[in-house]
């Protein structure tokens, strides 16, 4: 669904850009974004 | 001549009478779902982030989303789209103007100065330490779940692709503008 891809577009180069302030986003936001990690290794390298 | 205006609304209104009654509300339910994580930023962009230039760029995103879902429950696909496409603008407009009150001022007395997708991400980019990097990093889970899934016949970079600086199939210089 294009409205999904859009969301996740905007989502993504909001993530990109606000990954520091983690701690004062919201659970869910925080939640969903974990659940797209396939490995620990690029977890930490998108927080680093 | 206005008898035959009057069919063709009276037709357009029925179209869209049974698009909405016939699978209104599950489109509905779907998009706002579709569109949750999106609200979540605007949300918290809101409440938090504003510096007091452009501030209704981010209102009018959250009007954008309301009205593609709007246009989809009426079967009005192509209107859909272009919301979908003024999402993306919006966000990425707020992000330079926000910090920018003299080029914002500058656009809204002349109009001139409009920023185009390109350039915003290209400041984007240069602005925000580690931004690339961590785009890219989010744009590989993608591909990487996608081919996990198997889900889609369509690539995940193919779908990127759509909401990038050039979507071939929006911008109305492809066959995809027939309806």
């Amino acid at each position: 669904m294009l409205q999904r891809e859009c969301s996740e577009f905007l989502t993504d180069v909001l993530w990109s850009i606000y990954a520091e302030r983690w701690s004062s986003l919201p659970s869910d936001l925080v939640g969903t974004l974990d659940k797209r990690f396939v490995s620990v290794a690029q977890r930490a390298a998108f927080y680093a | 001549m206005t008898s035959a205006l009057d069919a063709q609304l009276a037709e357009l209104l029925k179209r869209c009478s049974e698009n909405c009654a016939g699978r209104g509300s599950k489109v509905v339910s779907m998009s706002e779902d579709a569109a949750r994580l999106e609200l979540l930023w605007l949300q918290y962009l809101t409440t938090s982030q504003l510096t007091g230039t452009a501030n209704c760029l981010l209102e009018g995103t959250r009007s954008a989303i309301r009205e593609g879902v709007s246009c989809v429950a009426l079967g009005l696909v192509r209107p859909a789209l272009n919301s979908l496409r003024l999402q993306i603008d919006l966000v990425l407009g707020w992000l330079y103007f926000k910090d920018h009150a003299v080029e914002w001022g500058r656009v809204q007395c002349t109009g001139d100065g409009f920023k185009m997708k390109t350039e915003l991400l290209k400041y984007i980019s240069d602005s925000y330490d580690r931004f690339g990097a961590r785009f890219g990093i989010l744009r590989e889970c993608k591909i990487l779940t996608a081919c996990c899934q198997r889900t889609s016949t369509v690539k995940a970079s193919t779908c990127f692709r759509k909401f990038k600086c050039h979507p071939t199939s929006w911008h109305q210089q492809s066959r995809k503008t027939r309806p």
